[in-house]
């Protein structure tokens, strides 16, 4: 009777196996032999572990997103290194890259610029811009971006000369930066330019929007826009938050913002969001929740929100980083700052959504289809 | 359906791929899976009987034979099996347990593992 050896199994059915298998054996077993990295480097195992995961979360948690990470910034006065907090307990998407070692060595810290599907962009200064990097914390792969043709001092704001907005676009397509003089109506007007908050916020069929506390307005910006067409949308005019912070956000795509009230009995956060799309067009906010929230003497101010679940907010307390959540009006603390993180009062902490997915996206080989875009406004 | 497969089995004398060890493990797995397809746990301890009691090359001869029998809910249930037994595992170990070769040139097994080190990281020691 001849042995039965495991390579006996079929291409299908030795993937049968490999399908059942979580994300990190997946990827490690590549190195097993050729016929085995062969199978699993296949697109069409990607596409059918996605699925998989997919249907998996619909029937445990019907309202569960793909795994993710909050990333704190202090970036105020000095910058201080990105600290991460990761709301998923499997060790499939745990990685000490998390800690961007992994990017070349600069004596400081590297700033978090924005991320999407699962890459982020940063840099290695705020000021005068141009060693941009594309990486994936997950797995620890990264690209340098060829530089952009200017470097003025402020990136993704400029400082104020006309009311004309350079917009460079960056597409690993052609390996070239784009560059579009595009007129955004009222930008003259904008009290403070360089104070527009660094990183955008993806939302709304991926349109970047960054806010200015200062004036109250949001600059909205389309790259898929043959025009890079720009425009400003106004922060809602809610009469109980009128000098409160309001912190933009994104939940299911939709763009969020949140602001913390002062009513007769207590506080309270609303969530204003558009209800359409022809609102998200006229700038018209809808207040859709008003979510419960002790009073406090203390520093508390809305950061982020649950990427899916509008009832979970992120919130910063003093020198801590809080989760309320909306449903059970219970808070637990996430993440606490060490002493020396904080170099005043005024600390400016950014918080940023940064979701996993479910098979990490590779870093854009240069010449291969993602778009990036660094805006300069001169 | 499942009847049919096994009538021809036993009918088809030239078919060295099934032995008589595995008939007597596939054949009484409908019933056992009937009767306790409700209890989790007890089909968990009967994967850890069956991994503790079942080498790795008699698995393969089971997946063989389940697939052959186009009998679905074993073919899920050994590979599950076989899944859930490496998945925490090193390459060495897989390689051993299923008796396998590396086919990589020298340095191509090290650079695919130094581009994969982040899917190495939490592996149980051997």
């Amino acid at each position: 009777i001849k042995q039965t050896s495991f390579d006996d199994l079929s291409n299908d059915l030795l993937l049968e196996i490999l399908h059942r298998l979580p994300l990190k054996p997946a990827h490690r077993f590549k190195c097993i032999s050729k016929r085995w990295g062969y199978l699993i480097s296949q697109p069409q195992f990607a596409q059918r572990f996605i699925q998989r995961m997919k249907l998996l979360m619909k029937l445990l948690f019907p309202s569960q997103s793909p795994p993710f990470s909050l990333f704190f910034q202090c970036y105020s006065p000095e910058p201080f290194p990105i600290e991460f907090k990761q709301f998923q307990r499997d060790s499939n998407f745990r990685s000490s890259n998390f800690f961007f070692n992994f990017l070349p060595p600069n004596p400081k810290p590297t700033i978090y610029l924005g991320s999407s599907n699962g890459l982020v962009l940063c840099s290695t200064t705020i000021l005068y811009q141009k060693d941009y990097y594309v990486c994936n914390p997950l797995t620890g792969s990264w690209v340098f971006l060829p530089w952009p043709p200017y470097c003025q001092q402020y990136n993704l704001v400029g400082f104020i000369r006309a009311g004309q907005l350079c917009v460079e676009i960056f597409s690993s397509d052609t390996s070239e930066w784009k560059q579009l003089i595009v007129h955004c109506e009222g930008l003259q007007h904008v009290a403070d330019v360089t104070m527009f908050q660094t990183h955008p916020i993806l939302a709304n069929n991926d349109i970047m929007h960054w806010v200015n506390h200062y004036s109250g307005k949001i600059l909205a910006c389309d790259p898929n826009d043959e025009h890079g067409k720009c425009r400003l949308i106004d922060l809602p005019n809610d009469p109980d938050g009128m000098y409160q912070h309001k912190c933009l956000s994104v939940c299911q795509g939709r763009l969020q913002c949140l602001i913390i009230c002062e009513e007769v009995s207590q506080h309270m956060i609303h969530r204003w969001e558009f209800l359409e799309d022809e609102d998200y067009i006229a700038g018209k906010w809808s207040l859709v929740a008003r979510i419960p929230v002790c009073r406090s003497n203390q520093l508390l101010r809305v950061i982020a929100i649950h990427p899916v679940d509008p009832m979970i907010l992120y919130l910063w307390k003093s020198k801590r980083i809080v989760l309320l959540n909306g449903h059970t009006e219970e808070t637990d603390v996430v993440h606490y700052f060490a002493e020396d993180q904080f170099g005043c009062y005024d600390a400016m902490i950014n918080a940023f959504q940064f979701v996993l997915q479910w098979w990490p996206t590779p870093v854009p080989q240069l010449h291969k289809g993602t778009l990036l875009i660094h805006i300069i406004y001169y | 359906m499942k009847f049919c497969t096994v009538k021809q089995y036993f009918d088809d004398e030239n078919n060295n791929n099934v032995t008589n060890g595995i008939a007597t493990t596939v054949i009484p797995l409908p019933n056992k899976h009937l009767k306790i397809k409700a209890n989790n746990k007890e089909m968990e301890q009967y994967e850890q009987e069956l991994l503790r009691n079942v080498m790795p090359q008699e698995l393969t001869k089971l997946i063989l034979a389940a697939n052959y029998l186009n009998f679905k809910e074993a073919l899920d249930f050994f590979c599950r099996t076989v899944a859930n037994a490496i998945q925490n595992k090193s390459v060495d170990y897989v390689r051993k347990f299923f008796g396998l070769e590396s086919d990589f040139e020298p340095g191509e097994e090290e650079k695919l593992c130094k581009e994969f080190a982040w899917s190495f990281e939490g592996v149980d020691e051997d």
